[in-house]
């Protein structure tokens, strides 16, 4: 970059700073070719210039009303789609079937003379082993279901 | 009490369902979404395009991710939008042809000179490479010093300048048919 070049950079760059501020100051003779420019985008842009009060209240309430329709769908599709929890639950529908399993198999070992009316054992067993079932069945479907 | 979040918390507050959050990043971005969209689109136009910026970052506000910053995510949707009125108004003005003869008369019109300005001044920065133009609202919409943009664009002061500089120096070509 050239002295030159740069000095009409600092030129242009403070004529802007002029004519934002609503300052009058003489423009360099270099920068002058540029003022035309940067009043007409102070015209288009009109910096000094908010968004009408109408349209910030018009679109505020417009806002709301469409964050109650899509947020709370989308809310519920992202919890849906959580892979980690997807997972967790899998992984402890997949215990609890084999913790069923495993208890029903130990329950089979025993001598016919323990056996007291139930191919599991007694009542305390039959609880214990109804309920993994129904957890396992319960999580994988909750698996199922946020897949 | 200095402490201001920053628009990547609230975004991620508004994606966890916090309302007021969304609301809060609203109320800080609506004057320069509204100054971006006036330097690109008609007038009559600006509001809804506004509008419509701002549903669109509602519906889409899950894919925003927390790598990138908030603004430079919210500027990409106001830049689609105006793509999208764009399109939109060149299908309806193909079906209308009195649009077109609406559009000359506008520009042959004497009395209708600052409106010719406008349009003039508008179709020249709407045809500017994205950098020109994004420097240049930086400065206009949302009013930040050289110093500022020079820091956001992680540039020096003088390459900002002259970013700056050639933007304007190209709009001034192309309005003047240079």
């Amino acid at each position: 970059m050239s002295v030159d070049d740069k000095h009409l950079d600092d030129e242009v760059a403070k004529l802007t700073d002029t004519v934002l501020a609503h300052r009058t100051g003489a423009s360099s003779e270099s920068a002058m070719s540029y003022e035309q420019v940067i009043r007409q985008l102070q015209e288009l842009i009109e910096p000094d210039t908010p968004a009408p009060t109408s349209l910030r209240e018009r679109l505020a309430e417009r806002l709301n009303d469409e964050w109650t329709v899509v947020r709370p769908r989308k809310k519920r599709q992202t919890y849906y789609l959580n892979r980690p929890l997807r997972i967790a639950v899998l992984a402890a529908s997949v215990a609890i079937v084999l913790l069923a399993t495993v208890l029903l198999l130990n329950k089979g070992n025993e001598t016919p003379a323990n056996v007291t009316g139930t191919a599991i054992g007694d009542g305390a067993g039959v609880i214990i082993v109804i309920t993994a079932i129904i957890g396992g069945i319960v999580g994988f479907a909750l698996w199922r279901r946020r897949r | 009490m200095g402490f201001e979040v920053s628009d990547e918390q609230l975004a991620r507050q508004a994606q966890l369902g916090d309302r007021e959050a969304f609301l809060t990043l609203y109320n800080r971005y609506l004057d320069r979404v509204y100054k971006r969209v006036k330097s690109k689109v008609p007038p009559q136009d600006v509001e809804d395009v506004t509008q419509e910026v701002f549903i669109a970052i509602v519906r889409s506000l899950d894919s925003f991710e927390q790598r990138s910053r908030f603004n430079t995510w919210l500027y990409t949707i106001v830049n689609r939008q105006i793509a999208d009125f764009y399109r939109k108004r060149s299908r309806t003005l193909e079906k209308q042809s009195v649009g077109l003869d609406l559009v000359g008369y506008m520009m042959a019109s004497p009395e209708n000179e600052n409106v010719d300005q406008h349009m003039t001044i508008q179709r020249a920065f709407n045809t500017l490479p994205e950098h020109y133009q994004d420097v240049i609202l930086a400065r206009f919409a949302d009013g930040l010093t050289f110093s500022e943009i020079a820091a956001e664009r992680k540039q020096t002061l003088e390459a900002t300048k002259s970013l700056y500089r050639r933007a304007i120096q190209a709009i001034r070509d192309l309005v003047n048919g240079g």
